[in-house]
């Protein structure tokens, strides 16, 4: 190999892989989430609908630090709080029901069922499709996925955790904070 | 080697064209983006799938055809461009037989990579594999963005047709 | 994520669109592929002759500007060290961002309990006491039509 292509190579190199250092943290993040059974990969989100006008994606350091704040008046949801693993949400503006976001949804629905999510919610209509998964096990849920194309917005969640629904569901209504979108 | 390039030619020189036309509109600079499109053909002949040489050369086509663009025009200038405010605008009492003419026109009123997506599909017939391929872009995003130009298309329609 | 206005789209445009489909395919169909002028077919067949005679006369002359390789090595020193520093001091979150993470989880609640994902009391039940067994496709079925956003709890709510 020439010197001028070594040096080539190695500029190249230094750029990509500083570049990948740098990303590192919301990269490790979001690999930590891959490890856990609830956690579903959505593929490439955004190469199909554009940049998301709402992305979420919270681990569970700050779900702990969440849950603490609110110990005192709401120790159950505290509790809840610690045992998330993450929460993940993408929402992207569409102009339509378009074919390629259907057919996405079809396709992470059906690669859902065949490896253990249960399906909870269906719906088929010309207006909109609406999936939700769990994936259950034993006496806890693993994972939430609930997956909406309507016509213009397309919805993405994914709660990763031990879950009781239950509890959940009491957190959820009891959860009172004013939403700045 | 020449025989086949020959036979290259033949088969896609006209379609190479028509997409060089609907994207720089001026006929010289589509020859000159057509012939560049075929040098590079022949000086990667032995590189490229020969079941791929034609969404090959539409690639390179396309490629060249932005290149010219940005080249004509300053960044700013081109983003604009981009835009295409050249499209038809509302016409009154359009007959059937203008409406041709009328979408011709619409397409080219559209921005990248609508503009190249209905050219390569709808007016070349082109399948989305070959289109995702020349575009560079997924099969799904091939799907969503045609939709999206079709609609776009659909509306102004819907506004001049008789 | 609204479920607003599904039944409000202007009934012109909702039973036009696939007319107007139907229009613009047979207008794609009169659109022909145009033919390449004369002048072009000719350059195009000249590409392999001229080509052929340009070979082994043009090179490369110019060699892409390389950074001296005392400048590489200190720059990948200060990358590593950047890096070092990043992984091994411990971030905590700040006060913005905890309350940054409330409000999207409440934002992640409202798209969820819109879905519907956890709001039947059916599925709370069977979720919470029954979740070693196997959910069968009737329970499903009787807990789809509790669930709303369904096209059956929807038809329960208009009659």
């Amino acid at each position: 190999m020439k010197s001028s292509a070594i040096y080539k190579w190695l500029n190249w190199s230094l750029a990509v892989g500083l570049g990948a250092l740098l990303a590192l943290p919301a990269m490790a993040q979001e690999d930590a989430l891959k490890a856990f059974p609830g956690y579903v990969d959505f593929g490439e989100l955004s190469s199909i609908f554009g940049e998301p006008t709402v992305q979420i994606s919270i681990g569970s350091s700050l779900l702990n630090l969440v849950g603490s704040l609110s110990a005192e008046e709401d120790p159950e949801a505290a509790e809840l709080f610690r045992k998330l693993n993450g929460v993940r949400v993408n929402v992207f503006e569409t102009e339509t029901m378009a074919e390629g976001a259907v057919d996405l949804v079809k396709d992470i629905s059906s690669k859902l069922s065949s490896s253990g999510w249960e399906s909870v919610v269906t719906v088929n209509s010309a207006d909109e499709q609406v999936r939700v998964f769990m994936k259950i096990n034993a006496e806890m849920v693993d994972g939430i996925t609930v997956m909406a194309i309507e016509e213009n917005e397309a919805v993405f969640v994914n709660v990763i955790g031990n879950i009781n629904p239950e509890e959940l569901k009491r957190v959820m209504k009891n959860f009172d904070v004013e939403i700045d979108r | 080697m020449s025989r086949k390039f020959r036979q290259w030619v033949d088969d896609y020189q006209d379609q190479a064209w028509t997409l060089a036309r609907y994207l720089l509109k001026d006929p010289a600079e589509a020859e000159d983006a057509c012939q560049e499109a075929f040098v590079k053909l022949w000086k990667n002949q032995d590189r490229i799938d020969p079941e791929r040489i034609r969404p090959w050369l539409m690639k390179v086509t396309r490629n060249g055809c932005l290149d010219r663009l940005r080249r004509r025009r300053p960044t700013e200038e081109w983003q604009e461009w981009q835009r295409a405010d050249d499209g038809p605008g509302p016409l009154q009492d359009v007959q059937q037989h203008e409406l041709g003419q009328w979408l011709k026109h619409s397409i080219n009123g559209l921005t990248e990579p609508y503009r190249s997506l209905v050219v390569l599909r709808d007016v070349q017939q082109h399948s989305y594999e070959e289109v995702a391929n020349v575009l560079e872009l997924s099969l799904s995003q091939v799907k969503v963005y045609l939709h999206r130009a079709r609609k776009q298309l659909r509306e102004q329609l819907a506004e001049v047709r008789p | 994520m609204t479920h607003e206005g599904h039944n409000d789209r202007p009934d012109a445009k909702t039973g036009e669109e696939p007319l107007l489909d139907r229009q613009l395919d047979s207008l794609f169909e009169q659109l022909e592929i145009e033919k390449a002028p004369p002048g072009l077919t000719r350059r195009l067949y000249r590409i392999p002759e001229e080509q052929q005679a340009g070979q082994g006369w043009w090179r490369r002359l110019l060699q892409p500007a390389q950074a001296p390789r005392w400048v590489l090595v200190p720059a990948l020193a200060a990358a590593l060290l950047v890096v070092g520093v990043f992984l091994t001091v411990s971030r905590q979150p700040s006060q913005a961002e905890i309350f940054q993470a409330r409000q999207d989880l409440a934002v992640a609640f409202s798209y969820i309990d819109k879905a519907g994902a956890l709001t039947g009391q059916e599925i709370q039940s069977v979720l919470g006491g029954k979740l070693r067994d196997e959910l069968r496709d009737p329970v499903k079925e009787n807990l789809s039509k509790h669930m709303p956003f369904t096209e059956q709890s929807r038809k329960e709510e208009s009659t």
